[in-house]
């Protein structure tokens, strides 16, 4: 019996859904809810610097594999952002390396065992390189994307600008929003993006998987 | 220092092979897992020429007796008629290390009728054997650096009293230390005194109780600290974990280029305590040239044990390893110094 004062966490499901961080983890726990998928361990697994690092730590994490050694995770699905690099081949080597098979291309899983999915933000249906870019253009048609939209040309005239657009006009859609959150992984659980929005259904065909 | 341990049939484990051991190795496990009985093999290999010890760990375990009822409890699910095997290679000699223990039975004397067992066409002469009772054991040890050189010995009761036969000092060292035998000072202190080593303790005492100066052993044999009060105080009073570091200092003081082993680390540690202790177990091992073996169930100990390994030098040499049991198969997953560290930032269960 687990003691729940414990922050450790043993893996409890055959099926892992790795992610970069708290703020997509807040966001795909409330995205598998909406589509009705209760059977997931969500791990963060970091970006393209940690992931090298973390992927064999979750391999051998208590749970993984049954006490006798055989597999007992059927399931493993990476998602990460874009940003710029080759995401896909990146994930894919350190799969390989770690001795799991990667599927052959974005958004399918493989037949290894146990079976591997790769999915990179924000997908190949809409432009962008992270989960900010997703969310927006699921509430593309929402009142508030006006007033999004006047400032994010408003701060594009700015001498210093934001680093990233997309994240800036993430906050500020959140900041429309009766009560305020800061992360898109939080204004997930409150229901502020649209997982209606046909622009999620790459994503939810590829979570799917996991039903 | 060993690079690999194996064990067959000894208690709990059926089988059970750990490789890459470290310098420093920390067990974490379920319960009835077989960490304490990962130990008990180690301390059963370094003694493998002195039949006493597998009592000894007996006694560990609270059952101090000398009885044939507890031969059995070495073996595996009680059942002496399948020998334990302890094998292990030593990291740079590569020399393979085996300690077989069978099972002791009385030889019968000219005049004792054989039984109809015995006579019996039909029951290989072994198998007599069984209808005798167990009243010991045989352990037998070789190396393959001479492999021609069986050594041999035993422990067993004879007319009611305990008897050894063949015992041999060997050079590995070692010593067990777990909670029934944390205050087990006397004989180790008047070693460290014996060899003028006295300074170099409270040296390293000082890392935990700044304020001690002085050890001494008092007229009724009772260990006393000075700290700086008006009278000495035996360490069992100072708190602060003291007195398990007082035993774990004077046990790789007296075992260097030697064996520790430590059953329940954590316990009576408070955790800024575990982390002292393992800077210092780390220090010490490498200082000292000891390899250490220690198990615990604590989360804390884990932390502890990693932060620590970080700042000394020889990072890569502490491992952790977990062990895993289902039904009767085992197995072992090592962690090195960095998947630990990534495991416990992301609160990924070790143990």
């Amino acid at each position: 019996m687990a003691n729940p004062s414990d922050p450790m966490t043993p893996i409890k499901s055959n099926k892992i859904l790795a992610v970069e961080g708290s703020d997509e983890e807040n966001f795909f726990g409330a995205l598998l809810k909406h589509i009705n998928i209760a059977d997931c361990d969500i791990r963060k697994v970091g970006g393209k610097d940690q992931f090298k690092d973390k992927l064999p730590a979750l391999k051998i994490s208590r749970g993984f594999l049954n006490a006798d050694g055989t597999p007992f995770v059927t399931h493993l699905a990476i998602i990460r952002d874009e940003n710029g690099d080759d995401a896909f081949t990146s994930v894919v080597n350190i799969l390989k390396k770690e001795g799991f098979t990667p599927p052959k291309k974005h958004g399918l899983h493989s037949n290894g065992n146990p079976k591997i999915g790769i999915f990179i933000m924000p997908g190949t249906t809409i432009k962008g390189t992270m989960l900010e870019d997703l969310c927006l253009e699921s509430v593309k048609d929402h009142p508030s994307m006006k007033c999004v939209n006047e400032f994010a040309s408003c701060v594009c005239g700015l001498e210093t600008r934001p680093k990233s657009l997309s994240k800036a006009k993430a906050q500020t859609f959140l900041a429309t929003q009766p009560d305020i959150v800061n992360s898109v992984g939080l204004g997930a659980q409150k229901n502020y993006w649209d997982f209606d929005s046909p622009t999620l259904d790459e994503l939810k065909k590829f979570l799917s998987h996991f039903k | 220092m060993f690079n690999t341990i194996k064990i067959k049939n000894l208690r709990s484990i059926t089988e059970l092979e750990i490789d890459n051991l470290g310098q420093v190795n920390l067990f974490v496990g379920q319960n009835s897992h077989g960490k304490t009985t990962l130990l008990e093999s180690i301390f059963f290999l370094i003694g493998a020429t002195n039949p006493k010890l597998p009592l000894n760990a007996n006694t560990f375990r609270g059952l101090p007796y000398v009885s044939n009822k507890l031969w059995e409890t070495y073996f595996h699910n009680m059942d002496p008629t399948i020998p334990i095997e302890i094998g292990a290679q030593i990291h740079d000699t590569m020399e393979e290390q085996l300690l077989l223990i069978r099972p002791h039975y009385p030889k019968p004397t000219a005049d004792e009728p054989l039984s109809s067992d015995v006579v019996s066409p039909s029951l290989a002469l072994g198998d007599s054997e069984t209808t005798r009772e167990l009243d010991g054991l045989e352990l037998t040890y070789t190396s393959s650096e001479d492999p021609t050189n069986q050594i041999t010995s035993a422990v067993y009761i004879k007319n009611g009293n305990l008897t050894t036969e063949g015992t041999k000092e060997r050079n590995i060292r070692g010593v067990f230390i777990n909670p029934l035998t944390i205050y087990d000072w006397k004989i180790k202190f008047a070693e460290v005194q014996r060899k003028k080593q006295l300074d170099e303790v409270i040296s390293l005492l000082k890392e935990i109780e700044p304020n001690i100066s002085d050890l001494r052993l008092n007229e009724v044999g009772l260990l006393e600290a000075d700290i700086g009060l008006p009278k000495l105080m035996p360490p069992n009073l100072m708190g602060g974990g003291i007195a398990k570091f007082l035993s774990i200092a004077l046990a790789m003081f007296d075992y260097q280029n030697g064996i520790v082993l430590i059953d329940e680390l954590e316990n009576g540690l408070q955790y800024s305590a575990q982390h002292k202790i393992w800077e210092a177990i780390l220090n010490w091992a490498e200082g000292l040239n000891v390899q250490v073996f220690a198990t615990t169930h604590s989360i804390e100990c884990v932390k502890a044990f990693s932060n620590s390994a970080d700042t000394t030098l020889f990072e890569s040499k502490a491992k952790l390893f977990r062990i895993e049991r289902k039904d009767e198969k085992f197995r072992s997953v090592e962690y090195t110094k960095g998947l630990l560290a990534e495991s416990l930032e992301s609160n990924w269960e070790v143990r």
